[in-house]
């Protein structure tokens, strides 16, 4: 979750967190660290809520941020730094600052670093300046390989070619792809994002070295709130999550995914019961990449959720299983 | 080539045919084998990649589904997909709150619609939507349906539902009936003998959920076969106040319905073979009822005396067949024709004499108690001051009991007040009563030609009986003309007009229907219609006018469906004659 705390402190970051993140098949110490930038400049994706937490920072502001951040943490090897927009964006990270901040999570003792960005943002230059001070992943939310969906429904604004694009830019550079997918966005039912999610993870395997899969979740103040809102949504599955990454398993790219909300109505879940032991099961396949932590899961809501995978076929756009008796 | 015809309507409430492989009586439950779908523009990389598709699959045998974009019932469709040109039965999803032009189909399913939830959501996405689709064309309302709301749902203009929200909440636990649903959970007692519900209840079943879904299916099976049946019987509004007791929303919703009152009226029979039943308190708000007061007012003539007398209604119907009414005749005896008879009644407020056997006046029934709550009475007299403004009378004499009689001296209305009932000493008050009031009063023209002027003007409007029967006479159980000439007839459902009484009406120019140049047999279609008054309701006399042809007949359809439609019955026609 990335909380925001009115009122604003730009001397502070939104957030930062320690955890555990995957880095060349291991599982290793890292550093999350959500920096407070003026937002993304796209901001029109109809379910993004992070948008909203833009302030306008100075680069001087990011640095103090950074610092802060740094200085309250545990030594990690990867460090995380977002922005709820495009970290290589120019204007939300000035090129002074942004490797000002990349030079002080070197010299804090990090090896290697996730950063985020549009497409359009991810030029030869852009990624040298990243990769020369340390090994850099970019990641990029492609979030379907479906130009209908993410056009259409996501308003994302950029193609798979402009992905694909991107993609050769950063590994030509010397960096590795991170892509987002985005699993159930509005508009589909839960059988058509499965099968979407599926050959988004097919086609993009070739453009990325690690596949992040974002189940929809419902951030406040989105348009996709407002449509849950009237029960014109739900959020995918669990039991949908753990199909498409049990397939996924072995795969040449691995496919990591942190099911935020879960088992919340508002984040991905399934009958209530059973949401906990799903999204244990995901986050720790998530570091070890062992289809074999899914083998134990059952819940008396399979067959709920086969029910709802036939029967929305012949709903015609509405969503079932939510409806209050 | 069309799919779907409507057979018959009782209201909104319609009886059609949808031909598919599987011939389907609607309203009726489309199941799964009944059409084929490409899906989703969604599941396709392009839209071009959908249409494609859905080409190759078409199919004469089931309905085609033409690619649909899905989207939440309030939220608009995020592209649109050009309409194909494929032949067969045909099926288009259709957003309800963003009307866009329609493409050409048999079945319009209505998208997004499982999202329901509010009365005034309901009314607009169905009753909204089915004003602007070909009232030829079906509509199908998908994953909404449950026994409890289905009658709601073929009153607001559905002709299709499916099984999809009955089996997915059997799932979820649901067990569905017509009085509502409700979690199902070991040990409840089971007011149904189906065999799910026999497994069920002997607790054998390792899952009770696949049962609970094939009981919620079968009972809205149930239901919209006596939904069906029903509409046969013409008891649908009779049957839907019932129903909506099940749930507040849609007692709500028929309330709210009541209030639009022009998708109801264009819709509303002006004759029905059954009684009306005024059962609950949306009775007073039914078309019905509306129409006739305001035909009352509007269309009735009232008759040229100086007397008044005011009756109470009778169970039996029409009035002069009962009891009381009799004993009122022979106390008031020759006074009769001195004085103008007017009946107050709940829910029609005002019937004049001439006008009871009128549908409705002449069979409805209303639950006696002699009590008259607060909104029957502003109604009754609403319309009881209106129509005094309308007739001058010297005298009023009120031979009315109880509230009735209270509610009218309440309000100020100056009569000789009898007391009214039907024993002994109330019969000679109301003698006493009407002998005085008549002294030096006009006499009244002849009770059956007041009786054929009053039910022409209330068919075909004011003065059309002034029209019909100038210089005519009664000659047995006919009207005739100077010549001769039968204009009206006395049949057992009434008076009705002849060919030559019909050629009278012809320069009011109404209640026509004009054909093309041919001679209809048997029933006019609506394809062969060119033109109708668009205040022909189903039920009402209609004069058949074409080149070739002029006849008079029964309508089937209201006159704006007879002119949108491509198919089905539009007058049945009585008599005709060639040009």
């Amino acid at each position: 979750m990335r909380p925001s705390h009115p009122p604003i402190d730009l001397s502070r970051p939104v957030s930062c967190w320690q955890g555990q993140d995957l880095l060349d098949g291991q599982a290793v110490g890292s550093l999350t660290v959500i920096l407070r930038t003026r937002g993304c400049r796209w901001r029109s994706c109809k379910m993004c809520g992070y948008a909203l937490e833009g302030a306008e920072a100075t680069g001087q502001d990011l640095l103090n941020q950074m610092e802060n951040a740094l200085s309250r943490a545990a030594p990690a090897r990867m460090v995380k730094i977002y922005t709820s927009g495009s970290f290589l964006d120019p204007v939300e990270v000035p090129p002074d600052a942004r490797d000002r901040i990349l030079e002080m999570a070197a010299s804090w003792g990090a090896q290697h670093l996730v950063l985020e960005s549009r497409p359009e943002f991810i030029t030869s230059e852009s990624v040298s300046g990243c990769v020369r001070i340390l090994p850099t992943t970019l990641g990029i939310g492609l979030e379907t390989a479906s130009d209908l969906i993410r056009e259409r429904i996501i308003n994302k604004g950029f193609s798979f070619q402009d992905f694909a694009g991107a993609s050769r830019v950063a590994r030509d550079g010397g960096a590795t792809v991170k892509a987002y997918l985005l699993m159930k966005p509005p508009h589909l039912s839960e059988e058509e994002a499965l099968a979407d999610t599926i050959s988004s993870i097919r086609k993009a395997e070739p453009h990325s070295d690690l596949i992040s899969l974002n189940l929809c979740n419902v951030q406040r103040g989105t348009p996709l709130e407002r449509i849950w809102a009237r029960g014109g949504f739900r959020p995918p599955w669990l039991w949908s999550a753990v199909q498409v990454l049990k397939g996924a398993s072995g795969r040449a790219v691995p496919v990591i995914c942190d099911p935020v909300g879960a088992g919340s109505s508002r984040g991905p879940h399934n009958c209530g019961k059973c949401d906990s032991d799903f999204a244990s099961a995901i986050r720790r396949h998530a570091l070890e990449q062992d289809g074999s932590v899914f083998d134990d899961l059952n819940c008396r809501c399979h067959e709920v959720w086969r029910a709802a995978l036939r029967l929305e076929q012949r709903a015609f756009g509405s969503p079932l299983g939510m409806m209050i008796v | 080539m069309r799919y779907f015809e409507v057979i018959r309507r009782d209201g909104p409430a319609r009886l059609g045919r949808l031909s598919l492989a599987r011939r389907i009586t609607t309203p009726g439950v489309l199941e799964p084998d009944d059409f084929i779908s490409a899906g989703s523009v969604f599941s396709f990389e392009s839209i071009a990649e959908a249409l494609d598709a859905t080409t190759k699959m078409a199919s004469h045998d089931r309905l085609t589904i033409l690619p649909f974009v899905p989207s939440p019932l309030h939220t608009a469709p995020p592209l649109e997909v050009a309409s194909m040109d494929l032949s067969g039965p045909l099926g288009a999803v259709i957003h309800p709150f963003f009307p866009k032009e329609l493409p050409r189909a048999d079945l319009y399913i209505l998208g997004g619609l499982g999202q329901l939830q509010n009365p005034r959501d309901l009314l607009k996405a169905l009753a909204g939507t089915r004003e602007r689709l070909p009232p030829d064309s079906a509509v199908m309302a998908p994953a909404l349906a449950t026994p409890w709301n289905a009658a709601m749902l073929v009153y607001s203009g559905v002709d299709m539902v499916d099984g999809v929200r009955m089996e997915m909440d059997g799932y979820q636990g649901i067990y569905h009936t017509r009085d509502g649903a409700r979690l199902w959970q070991d040990g409840l007692e089971l007011p149904c003998r189906c065999p799910s519900c026999q497994c069920l209840a002997k607790s054998e079943a390792k899952d009770p959920r696949p049962l609970l879904a094939a009981h919620n299916i079968l009972k809205l099976e149930e239901e919209l076969a006596n939904l069906r049946e029903i509409i046969r019987a013409e008891m649908f509004r009779e049957h839907l106040e019932m129903q909506v007791r099940a749930r507040p929303e849609l007692t709500a919703a028929l309330r709210l319905l009541d209030q639009e009152e022009t998708y109801l009226e264009r819709r509303t029979p002006t004759t029905r073979r059954s009684t009306l039943l005024a059962c609950s308190a949306e009775s007073l708000q039914r078309a019905e009822v509306k129409r006739f007061a305001n035909r009352v007012l509007t269309r009735y003539k009232p008759v040229e005396s100086d007397v008044l007398l005011l009756l109470p209604c009778s169970a039996r119907k029409p009035y002069s067949t009962s009891r009381s009414h009799r004993f009122f005749s022979e106390a008031i005896g020759p006074a009769r024709r001195f004085l103008h008879e007017v009946i107050l009644t709940s829910p029609l407020a005002v019937v004049p004499r001439e006008l009871e056997e009128a549908y409705p006046a002449a069979s409805y029934d209303v639950p006696v108690t002699g009590r008259w709550d607060l909104e029957e009475r502003a109604w009754l007299v609403l319309v009881l001051d209106a129509f005094l403004k309308s007739g001058i009378y010297t005298s009023i004499v009120a031979h009315l009991e109880g509230e009735l009689e209270e509610t009218v001296k309440e309000h100020g209305i100056d009569a000789v007040f009898t007391g009214g009932g039907t024993g002994d000493e109330a019969l000679v008050a109301l003698h006493q009563a009407t002998a005085q009031a008549v002294s030096g009063a006009r006499k009244l023209p002849d009770p059956r030609l007041r009786h054929i002027r009053a039910m022409t003007d209330f068919s075909f409007g004011r003065g059309a009986g002034e029209t019909l029967m100038s210089q005519a006479r009664i000659k047995g159980r006919s009207l005739i003309d100077q010549d001769g000439e039968v204009l009206a007839r006395e049949t057992l459902a009434g008076w009705s007009i002849t060919l030559n009484g019909a050629e009278r009406l012809l320069p009011l120019d109404c209640y026509q229907v004009s054909i093309g140049s041919f001679v209809p047999r048997g029933s006019l279609l609506a394809p062969g219609v060119d033109g109708a008054d668009p205040q022909i309701r189903p039920g009402d006399t209609v004069l058949i006018r074409g080149e070739k042809a002029f006849g008079i007949g029964k309508a089937k359809m209201s006159g704006w469906e007879m002119e949108a439609s491509h198919r089905g019955v539009a007058v049945e026609i009585r008599q005709l004659k060639e040009l």
